[in-house]
């Protein structure tokens, strides 16, 4: 399973334009392969966040290229580009980014719900998700009660729902305190040994070191 | 809070829209409460108190034309009046027969009526009694008559016009101006009218009232010199004069308006305050990958829960300050097709705010989600 390259990131640049320009990225290439854990570290403005917001289909690059399961992502149009990603990634932040007012299994519905299974079905998949995530009892709270630890297990579960090819994690355990960044890494570990899933996370946090098989350092927009 | 707003919004859209609708149809009132298939008057009518005098002869000969079941003759003058504590006021005498039954303000009993039957007993609605400086059971004096108070009616005063008086035809013709060659002795009752004597309308029953405009046209055929409208040309023609050539209508057309505007303009802000509120959720669905007609719908469905909401809310609200306008003789009304105007309106100001402050979201950049 792991010899099978699930993203092909290959001489990537980024120039952001908005005064004066910031190259972000200067020639990243690197092969993801299906069912790894990786870990991407560096300094805060090293290009981290725009190396995986590449990656995960939300910044078009200003040149390289970015192949997810054989198909270059870069070259999508927005629609097609939106499409893709529903279809194909998940994604965990570092604020969680739940909707608050509704409970934990709602927001995990609303992840299916989107990409087309309702009703009843939706239901019984999130509560399996929370289930497999130890949140069972958690289901039912509101999102704005749950502890960051739980708040990220919910986003790990929203992710998870349509079952995507790749996870992108963008500082997933810095709002959490040890204990419940160790869990969070651990999940993340298992996804990726265990359902095969492509986790890609960036973090300055060494304590991901330990669950990651493949860790990269990303400096000044190289790596 | 969003809510409070938009119930804000839509009560003062509701309320304009009421009082608008109140307006028109109050100007329209003498008319509305006639049961007269067809009213005769003078070529030269503009609206129901803009016309001039035909001869009370008239009637005689439109009872005489077939098809006609009923005519009765409706006077209107200018009257000064005094109250018992001298104080002054100018007023509207309406003359018409106690006996007959086409006109009946305030749709009062038939022992109600007649009590008109009396020399110089009016009736007057009961909003006009602090005007008038008049209580129940008190008397004043209209031109150099006596004037006693018979009967209190309700809901019959245009707000538009000057106290109307309610009387008989001859107690109408004694007290208005016109009647200048009318000397009254001490204590004697006005005289019968005769053919000469001015009134205003000749108010026609049909036999056929489904032929009605058939019978106006046979009227105006068979009279020189008047004119005979079905009642609802002569509802349009008094309704089109205050709304569309008054400066009270385009006033209040344009509060109306201005109600419209206000709404949309808090809409507006309070939707796009809240959609800037949850702009990292809505945020996250695009980052995920919701294509944008789901986002729209998300909103649309929110905007529209929070019409209805705040629709039903304001037509509460209007309908608990329509009493209190009431009793100062203001009309807020809502009938059937304002309320559905209002609810459409309000539909369209909460979708329409919801979609415009949603382009936002639609545009902007999906990373900004690992940014945050």
């Amino acid at each position: 399973m792991l010899d099978k390259v699930a993203v092909s990131v290959r001489d990537l640049r980024m120039t952001y334009t908005s005064t004066k320009p910031v190259h972000a990225l200067k020639g990243v290439s690197i092969d993801i392969r299906e069912g790894e854990m990786l870990l991407i570290m560096g300094p805060s403005g090293s290009g981290k966040s725009t190396l995986l917001s590449i990656i995960g289909g939300l910044l078009t690059p200003t040149a390289g290229s970015v192949a997810v399961l054989g198909s270059e992502i870069t070259r999508l149009r927005r629609k097609e580009l939106a499409r893709f990603r529903l279809r194909n990634f998940g994604y965990v932040f570092q604020g969680f980014n739940l909707f608050n007012a509704m409970t934990g299994a709602e927001n995990v519905e609303l992840a299916y719900n989107v990409r087309g299974i309702r009703g009843r079905r939706a239901r019984k998949a999130s509560r399996d998700l929370l289930a497999q995530l130890g949140l069972e009892e958690h289901a039912n709270r509101p999102a704005r009660d749950l502890s960051g630890g739980e708040k990220q297990r919910v986003a790990i579960a929203r992710a998870l729902a349509g079952d995507p090819c790749a996870i992108l994690a963008d500082e997933p355990t810095s709002q959490l305190d040890t204990e419940n960044g160790a869990i969070v890494t651990n999940i993340l570990s298992d996804l990726a040994r265990k359902r095969g899933t492509t986790i890609v996370i960036t973090s300055h946090d060494d304590r991901i070191r330990r669950g990651a098989e493949h860790v990269v350092q990303l400096d000044d927009g190289r790596l | 809070m969003a809510l409070c707003g938009i119930v804000f919004a839509v009560t003062l859209l509701t309320v304009q829209v009421a009082l608008f609708s109140g307006f028109s149809n109050s100007t329209t009132l003498p008319i509305a409460e006639s049961s007269a298939d067809v009213w005769v008057c003078a070529p030269e009518m503009l609206y129901f108190e803009g016309t001039l005098p035909i001869a009370y002869g008239t009637v005689a000969k439109i009872r005489a034309i077939p098809g006609v079941a009923r005519a009765e003759a409706l006077s209107l003058g200018i009257a000064r009046w005094r109250s018992p504590h001298d104080e002054l006021a100018l007023g509207r005498v309406i003359g018409f027969d106690p006996r007959g039954t086409l006109f009946n303000p305030g749709n009062s009993n038939r022992a109600t009526v007649d009590l008109l039957r009396k020399p110089y007993a009016f009736a007057v609605d009961a909003t006009q009694l602090h005007i008038l400086d008049l209580r129940a059971g008190q008397s004043g004096v209209i031109g150099t008559l006596p004037a006693h108070l018979a009967y209190v009616t309700r809901g019959t005063q245009p707000i538009v016009s000057a106290t109307f008086f309610y009387t008989s035809l001859e107690t109408a013709n004694a007290y208005t101006p016109s009647a200048l060659s009318f000397f009254s002795p001490p204590g004697s009752a006005p005289p019968p009218l005769e053919d000469t004597d001015p009134i205003m309308y000749v108010l026609v029953k049909a036999k056929n009232p489904a032929a009605s405009a058939q019978l106006a046209a046979a009227i105006q055929r068979s009279i020189p010199h008047v004119r005979a409208l079905t009642r609802a040309q002569m509802l349009a023609a008094t309704r089109d004069y205050w709304v569309k050539r008054t400066g009270i209508g385009f006033i209040l057309s344009l509060i109306a308006l201005m109600g419209a505007f206000v709404g949309i303009v808090i809409v507006g802000q309070i939707l796009y305050t809240s959609i800037n509120e949850h702009f990292q959720e809505y945020g996250t669905l695009k980052a995920i990958g919701v294509n944008d007609a789901y986002l729209y719908g998300v909103i649309a469905l929110q905007a529209t829960c929070m019409a209805v909401i705040g629709y039903v809310l304001s037509l509460a609200l209007t309908f608990s300050i329509r009493g209190i306008a009431a009793e100062r003789g203001v009309d807020i009304l809502i009938t059937p097709g304002g309320a559905l105007l209002v609810l459409a309106a309000a539909l369209v100001i909460c979708i329409g705010a919801g979609m415009v402050a949603m382009q936002r979201v639609v545009r902007s950049d999906p990373a900004l989600v690992f940014r945050a």
